[in-house]
């Protein structure tokens, strides 16, 4: 095995990270939570990402993007992600779309390769378009999200478990920009972790440990859960 | 006693310092009933949660011990020491 991943050998097997280094993931935004994700799949020897990810680089980014860095603030944050991932394992084969997921077309053209999806984008829309895509393509969508002090992690399986809309098949109307949710970078980056194993146990092992179910917590008073949650029979996206 | 967990933005928005609450005034009934007394507790509960008709809102979930709620509030009962959690919708990243 390659000296990168020697200490993966107990927890993956040799066949688990020949999987990883043939499969590709798609992340829609690369952020605080997907940019996490990112990190470690790069790290874990994942054989391709596809990254979609639009604009410039802020610098309100810096307190919880893990591929940032202050003399990235004004590029063009595809740019810097396929940089400092390069720069973690140059083995990793990088391809970004340099627009969020607000085309269903464009991101399914994109991303029709992907074995697994990982949601992380700030905007419902985007949200909603990776699960239609999940539902369309018949690829596993893990999906991790933040406000504040809370978040939660999921994973949806195409036919077996409920899909986001099942769940939430509406956006809160407060939830109009990418400004409205407080964050520290510990809550996106813990998220970011865990859809980052979810991803690499999917992909290794064939195990989803989040399938039908919602890891939530709460850093408030370090509050970990895990809840049950329930398919729509009328969801319109996946009960159609 | 109940312990109802509540979500960050419901916090932010009715100004409350804490995460959960226990509701006193309620030892068993339904879970609409619990709400009712929430909703006595901390003004503004039922309406963050509920729209004007009664129906909760598309982007709340209640869950109560773990398991989600998908029955109307008044079907679910409750016993007096079950943990209920109402989580909102997010996105953020
Ligand atoms: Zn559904």
């Amino acid at each position: 095995m390659n000296a990168k991943y020697a200490r993966h050998l107990s927890v993956l097997g040799e066949e688990g990270q020949k999987k990883l280094s043939n499969a590709t993931v798609y992340i829609s935004r690369v952020g605080g939570v997907g940019g996490t994700a990112a990190n470690y799949l790069a790290r874990s020897g994942v054989g391709r990402l596809l990254l979609a990810h639009g604009g410039t680089l802020d610098a309100e980014y810096l307190n919880r993007w893990h591929l940032a860095h202050e003399s990235d603030v004004g590029r063009p944050c595809v740019d810097v992600f396929k940089e400092e991932i390069a720069r973690i394992n140059s083995s990793v084969e990088v391809e970004v779309l340099g627009e969020h997921a607000k085309s269903i077309d464009d991101i399914k053209a994109f991303a029709n390769e992907a074995d697994v999806i990982i949601d992380a984008a700030p905007m419902f829309e985007e949200r909603y378009n990776n699960n239609l895509l999940s539902q369309m393509l018949n690829i596993p969508m893990i999906s991790g999200s933040m406000y504040a002090q809370e978040g939660y992690v999921m994973s949806f399986v195409p036919g077996e478990t409920p899909c986001l809309s099942c769940l939430y098949p509406e956006k809160p109307e407060f939830w109009v920009d990418r400004h409205v949710f407080p964050a520290l970078g510990t809550g996106p980056g813990i998220i970011g972790c865990l859809l980052a194993n979810e991803a690499i146990s999917y992909i290794a092992k064939g195990e989803l440990q989040l399938k039908g179910k919602m890891l939530h917590y709460d850093l408030t008073d370090m509050d970990f859960n895990k809840l049950k949650i329930e398919k729509d029979h009328q969801c319109k996206v996946c009960s159609a | 006693m109940i312990t109802v967990h509540l979500p960050s933005r419901m916090r932010e928005e009715l100004d409350l310092s804490s995460k959960s609450v226990q509701v006193e005034a309620f030892q068993s009934g339904s879970l609409q009933e619990l709400f009712n007394c929430l909703d006595k507790d901390i003004p503004g509960a039922l309406p963050f949660m509920c729209d004007a008709d009664g129906s909760v809102r598309k982007h709340i979930k209640v869950f109560v011990s773990d398991e989600q709620v998908t029955d109307n509030f008044s079907n679910v009962n409750l016993h007096g020491h079950e943990n209920i959690r109402v989580i909102q919708a997010m996105a953020g990243g």
